[in-house]
């Protein structure tokens, strides 16, 4: 029941849906909650009963069967039927003008592309949100089904191969939020989150500015020296470094993956020394990765390539 | 009766344990006392008895305190936040079990520090500082550790042979 794992990464988002953030999970959280509370009690009078009636301080009657058989269950399911219908209701509701964000499930990470059909801007692993500003993710997947389940904002929503789910979001509360992925996928699929990271909404229009254009630039002589090794590795064939090597889709999108605080979908704090580490043997990382080893680079080219990457933010 | 009440104290505890905030686990709770005392407890041990019974085994652990002033547990939580679990294993740290560098495990009774420095407590959080300055074609970077967080790390990698 620990809630801050003792992964890798020390202290990193939460991830429970008994301490919600969001609209979704606070109203799941709250149903959580009163039926637990409603059916203990409904428990306790059961149990007290049944000890009146062994005990025979009570003598039993016939029409205890229509109340306690009949009429008590019905009463309480069709309450139970109304209440979580009327919050999924409530939760799935799609606003016309919300932020769309497009999520693809991959093995074993997460394409990310904000606003397709304006923006269109791509990342991956790290979904920016901003707070009070309703955002539908519009799920996807390619290849197996998996399952994006971010706790403290709201319910799971699965991603299921040649389907388009929505799962509307609503985040009351700044913050790094950890999803995880909740649909067994595969080899890493524990190795498979993410977080959600929520700013307010001035800052997340400067965020959307600041990285819609190209990555920024290389701007010493090591990480110019790190900027060719990308290029002369092979690496474009599979990740883009926008205004560097475009077409590479394979992969995730690498144009600020120094800027994510996780590095290989939630897994592993984000530095130059893992991700020098992972580039030289990413399955020992992460075993079934989808990525081959560059343990063949020369030790200051793996070097000047890892510090290039963590340059970009 | 006595059925009835343990079940209603069942029942009031589970509800009390669903609606608690996740970092208030009961079990946690309860069990950090006792974790604190058994650490404290296996420390000195070490220090004040295994150290004074037996010359062979000296207490690294207790040595690298005693000489460097630096916290191990602390050198712990820093080996988990840089990640060097990418690259090494190392004995004592969960995740870290990376292959791309040496086996960090016994790293105490090592002669020398990657082949170039002596193995001793300075040298060693000076390799950690700046690795290619020492071997300028090695795959480790320079992570930017500080000095007392080197040192931190250097007193915990100098103590893993007493942590098996
Ligand atoms: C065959 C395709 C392929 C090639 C070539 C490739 N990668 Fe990858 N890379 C991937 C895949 C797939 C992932 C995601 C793995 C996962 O998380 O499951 C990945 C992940 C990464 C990540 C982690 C990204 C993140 O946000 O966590 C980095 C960094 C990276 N690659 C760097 C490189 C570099 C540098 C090279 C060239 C030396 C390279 N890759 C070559 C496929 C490739
Ligand atoms: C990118 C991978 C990588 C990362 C990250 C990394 N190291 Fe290393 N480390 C290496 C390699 C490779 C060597 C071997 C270097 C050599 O012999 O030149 C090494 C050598 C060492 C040595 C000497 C080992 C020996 O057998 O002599 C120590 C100690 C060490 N690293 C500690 C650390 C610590 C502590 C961290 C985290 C702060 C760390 N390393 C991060 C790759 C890495
Ligand atoms: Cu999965």
């Amino acid at each position: 029941m620990s809630g801050t794992s003792q992964s890798a990464l020390g202290e990193f988002g939460v991830q429970s849906a008994l301490a919600p953030e969001g609209a979704g999970a606070t109203a799941i959280n709250g149903l959580t909650i009163g039926m637990t509370i409603a059916f203990g009690v409904i428990f306790v009078l059961l149990v007290l009963f049944a000890w009146a009636v062994l005990a025979g301080r009570l003598a039993p009657r016939r029409w205890w069967i229509w109340a306690g058989g009949i009429a008590l269950p019905l009463v309480s399911v069709l309450a139970l039927v109304v209440v979580s219908t009327g919050i999924l209701q409530k939760i799935t509701r799609e606003e016309p003008d919300a932020l769309v964000i497009e999520v693809t499930g991959k093995q074993f990470w997460w394409d990310v592309l904000y606003d397709p059909e304006g923006w269109a801007l791509r990342d991956a692993n790290e979904i920016v949100i901003p707070k009070g500003r309703p955002v539908t993710f519009r799920l996807k997947s390619d290849n197996v089904i998996h399952s994006f389940w971010v706790p403290k904002l709201t319910g799971k929503m699965d991603m299921i191969p040649g389907r388009v789910n929505t799962l509307p979001v609503l985040a009351t509360e700044t913050g790094r939020f950890r999803g995880q992925c909740a649909e067994f996928c595969g080899l890493s699929h524990p190795k498979m989150a993410f977080e959600v990271v929520v700013l307010e909404p001035a800052e997340f229009d400067a965020w959307m500015q600041r990285n819609s254009g190209e990555a920024r630039d290389a701007a010493r002589s090591e990480l110019l020296r790190g900027r060719d090794v990308f290029v002369e590795a092979g690496c474009p064939a599979c990740h883009t470094i926008r205004g560097v090597a475009d077409g590479g889709t394979l992969g995730p999108d690498l144009t600020r993956v120094g800027g994510r605080g996780s590095l290989g979908a939630g897994m592993w704090r984000m530095n130059q020394g893992t991700l020098a580490g992972w580039i030289a043997d990413p399955s020992a990382m992460k075993p079934g990765a989808e990525m081959p080893s560059y343990n063949h680079l020369p030790g200051p080219d793996l070097r000047a390539l890892s510090a290039y990457l963590a340059s970009l933010k | 009766m006595f059925v009835a009440i343990s079940l209603l104290l069942v029942i009031a505890f589970a509800m009390a344990w669903s609606a608690m905030p996740p970092q208030h686990s009961v079990a946690g709770a309860a069990a950090e006392p006792f974790r604190q005392a058994g650490r404290q407890l296996s420390d000195w041990y070490r220090i004040h008895i295994r150290q004074g019974l037996a010359e062979k085994t000296p207490d690294y652990e207790a040595a690298s305190r005693r000489f460097l002033d630096a916290d191990p547990q602390r050198g712990a939580e820093l080996i988990v936040q840089y990640g060097c679990g990418a690259c090494h294993d190392i004995p004592g740290i969960r995740a870290a079990q990376g292959t791309v560098g040496p086996d960090l495990h016994d790293f105490a009774q090592q002669s020398y520090v990657a082949g170039v420095l002596p193995n001793r407590p300075g040298d060693l959080t000076r390799w950690l500082l700046n690795p290619p300055a020492h071997s300028p074609a090695t795959a480790m970077p320079d992570l930017g550790l500080k000095q007392d967080e080197a040192r931190d790390i250097a007193a915990y990698l100098l103590g893993s042979e007493v942590r098996r």
